[in-house]
């Protein structure tokens, strides 16, 4: 130690012994260093803010959108997926499964009731033949065809869905926020600032692209628009900061946005920062 | 020099931070609902003898843009249409035409000649009042149907610039009550069938040669040695109405599959009691095996490039989707939710296949796997049973069994699973094992 101090009082050059001797050099390039990653994530920062379109407006916070969903727990990996059924209100549930043979569809993305499943375990081990040579147990709505409807085939029908849909009950409990997002589960919920992930998903539930744009174009559409609100959470303007160059696609954004007004009131916390509104970009 | 620097880092220390949480917050919405664009068709506009033409021109261009998934017709109950209102764009009252929702309207007129049918149509946007395409066109009384589909086919070109399906043909399996299977065709909406001669017995599985020319099938050959009928591969030309055999060796051999090029078939050959998958030339010679697995292989299918094949497998103990290449190597799992997945149908734009699989509730229902992300989305639920779906060559629709209404019948619906139809008679028959052909060759050669 003592030697190595005499050294550096000597003022020696390439010395590697005496942590005082280097100190000059190494240290400069430290804050070279330092100033040069500070200032590529500083510029990397301010561009990305200048690109989303919100470089000029700077609050002091940054609310994260908070993810909703509607699920408790998440489907078993295992399982294949579901469509999203809304909770029971049994009496609904009695409702829409009456399809008309032949006429309207099946399986609309609005509220599907839990329907019969129609599960028969006794069945089961007749599965192992390919289902082309098995003859499926006829599905429950098939029992109550529109061959006249007597009272009694309807009663039928009525209790088979109440037990059914107690069974579907037990199999997938559908409790969590009923304002959550059905696609998602307790696995995906993101914590962050509430309001915003329900102006997202107001502006989601309005989100409607007409089917007729190719498929080849959907991937590539994307488009920022800036929403003002006021207090009630009206939409009192919005401009396109960027748009996706679909005319199709920019219009469909337009009325979604018409149609979403008034977003929910935003809280006060958050008035003074959407004094310039906020920008929200739509994918397909 | 150092003090300098010594306040750029300080300046930088200070503002960073207070720049990098000033961004805005950007809210991303994605996962759009599509909506089918909402037409009105107005009533036809019969000259001559054409009112009967007209309606079921009316009838079947309703079900077909409909079907597509990309329109949604607005009934014919929901406006009160003017029947002498012209052809257009004079005369017509625009403000009937919003009052009903209808961002398009399609307007046709049938004209009934010596030469046949003569369909005039336009389209027009209903908020701008702009005529946006119109064409002509020309056919026998008897193809009504047909020019309908036509019309269908260019209104899909028109707005998605992709080609329409509605002028192809499926085959299919239909067994009367109490009958035997007999391989059928008709027109994708079921109409127009037939039966394929010297296919009456046990015949399954048909599947269509590329040109539209041909269809393979499962034939369960009868003879002294099989009573009960010994499967086979066959073919049955379309055109001249005869029926050929292709593969016969082996204790059981089906499921045919055309390559995309129409050179080769794959095929499920047993020996030994064990399924394997095969390939054969389309001429019978050069049998090849595939895969060479202990367990159950079956129900190949070729990626429209011709280069990978789709099959099932139960090698890890239950039957799963798996993808190989064409020559049988680097064999992948597609599948591992559900645990009985099988009927492996490869979409023409090669990016999704489409399968049945059967859910915890013993339900067995339409899901579609993505080749790249292994994804899986499902089309039907809660309709009874969903079975053996099959592509439009265009990829928007799909056609599938259902047993949703007591019998075991035909449903064509978009490739969303949005909307589904019926398309089968309800005449006590069954009708199985669809196989959806080819674009005509007219409409291929103009894609």
């Amino acid at each position: 130690m003592e030697a190595s101090r005499k050294e550096h009082g000597g003022g020696v050059g390439p010395d590697r012994e005496s942590v005082l001797a280097k100190r000059p050099a190494p240290f400069r390039w430290a804050w070279v260093l330092s100033v040069l990653v500070h200032a590529v994530v500083f510029v990397g920062l301010f561009g990305v803010s200048l690109s989303s379109g919100c470089g000029g407006r700077r609050e002091p916070e940054k609310p994260v959108v908070a993810k909703l969903v509607r699920l408790g727990t998440p489907r078993e990996k295992h399982l294949l997926p579901r469509l999203p059924t809304s909770p029971p209100t049994p009496p609904a549930s009695r409702e829409a499964p009456q399809v008309t043979p032949g006429k309207e569809l099946s399986t609309p993305q609005p509220p599907k009731p839990p329907e019969p499943p129609k599960p028969q375990p006794e069945s089961r081990p007749a599965e192992k033949a390919p289902p082309a040579s098995k003859s499926p147990s006829p599905p429950a709505q098939a029992a109550a065809p529109k061959s006249p409807k007597s009272e009694k085939s309807e009663l039928d029908d009525i209790i088979q869905r109440f037990a059914s849909a107690d069974r579907v009950g037990k199999a997938e409990p559908l409790p969590g926020l009923p304002d959550g997002d059905p696609f998602g589960d307790a696995e995906e919920a993101a914590e962050g600032e509430r309001y915003l992930a329900l102006v997202q998903k107001r502006l989601r539930d309005h989100y409607v692209l007409p089917s007729t744009i190719p498929e080849t174009e959907r991937i590539r559409l994307s488009a920022i628009v800036r929403i003002h609100v006021d207090r009630t959470g009206r939409i009192t303007r919005h401009v396109i900061e960027q748009s996706s160059g679909n005319p199709q696609f920019d219009a469909a954004l337009e009325s979604a946005i018409a149609k979403a007004s008034p977003l929910p009131p935003p809280p006060d916390h958050l008035l003074r920062q959407f004094a310039n509104g906020f920008p929200v970009r739509f994918r397909y | 020099m150092r003090s300098m620097a010594r306040i750029w880092v300080a300046l930088a220390a200070l503002v960073l931070p207070a720049l990098a949480l000033g961004q805005e917050p950007l809210i991303e919405v994605s996962g759009a609902t599509f909506r089918p664009l909402p037409i009105a068709i107005a009533p036809p506009i019969a000259q001559g003898d054409a009112a009967s033409p007209a309606e079921e021109i009316y009838e079947a261009l309703t079900f077909d843009l409909e079907v597509s998934g990309l329109f949604e017709v607005i009934p014919r109950k929901a406006f009160l249409a003017d029947p002498r209102e012209p052809l257009g764009p004079e005369g017509i009252v625009w403000s009937r035409w919003l009052d009903v929702a209808a961002e398009e309207l399609l307007k046709f007129q049938v004209e009934a000649g010596p030469q046949g049918l003569k369909l005039t149509w336009r389209l027009y946007e209903v908020a701008t009042q702009r005529q946006t395409t119109s064409g002509t066109l020309e056919g026998r009384v008897a193809d009504a149907r047909r020019l309908a589909h036509r019309l269908a086919d260019e209104m899909v070109r028109h707005h998605t610039r992709e080609p329409g399906a509605f002028s192809t043909r499926i085959a299919f399996v239909r067994r009367p009550k109490g009958g035997s299977k007999e391989i059928w065709v008709s027109d994708f909406d079921g109409k127009n069938a037939s039966p394929v001669p010297h296919t009456r017995g046990i015949s399954l599985l048909p599947t269509w040669s590329p040109s539209g020319g041909e269809l393979a099938f499962t034939f369960f050959k009868k003879s002294l040695e099989y009573p009960n009928g010994h499967p086979q591969i066959w073919k049955a030309n379309l055109l001249n109405g005869k029926t050929s055999p292709l593969v016969t060796s082996g204790d059981l051999n089906t499921g045919a599959a055309w390559s995309p090029d129409g050179s080769k078939i794959a095929f499920t050959m047993s020996r030994d009691g064990n399924p394997d998958i095969y390939v054969i030339n389309a001429d019978g010679s050069g049998l090849r095996r595939l895969t060479r697995d202990p367990s159950t292989e079956s129900s190949p299918v070729w990626s429209p490039d011709g280069k990978r094949i789709a099959f099932v497998s139960d090698r890890h103990g239950t039957p799963q989707i798996f993808v190989m290449d064409a020559d049988g190597g680097n064999v992948e799992r597609l599948t591992r939710q559900g645990n009985y997945n099988q009927t492996p149908a490869w979409s023409p734009r090669g990016d999704e296949i489409a399968f049945t699989a059967r859910d915890e509730r013993y339900a067995f229902d339409i899901f579609v796997v993505n080749v790249e992300t292994k994804e899986i989305r499902r089309l039907t639920q809660d309709q009874g049973n969903n079975l053996h779906p099959t592509w439009a060559p265009n990829g928007r629709m799909i056609l599938f069994v259902s047993d949703r209404d007591g019998d075991r019948a035909l449903y064509v619906g978009s490739a969303d699973g949005r909307v589904q139809r019926r398309i089968s008679p309800r005449d006590g028959a069954e009708y199985t094992d669809p196989a959806w052909g080819p674009f005509p060759v007219t409409v291929e050669a103009k894609r």
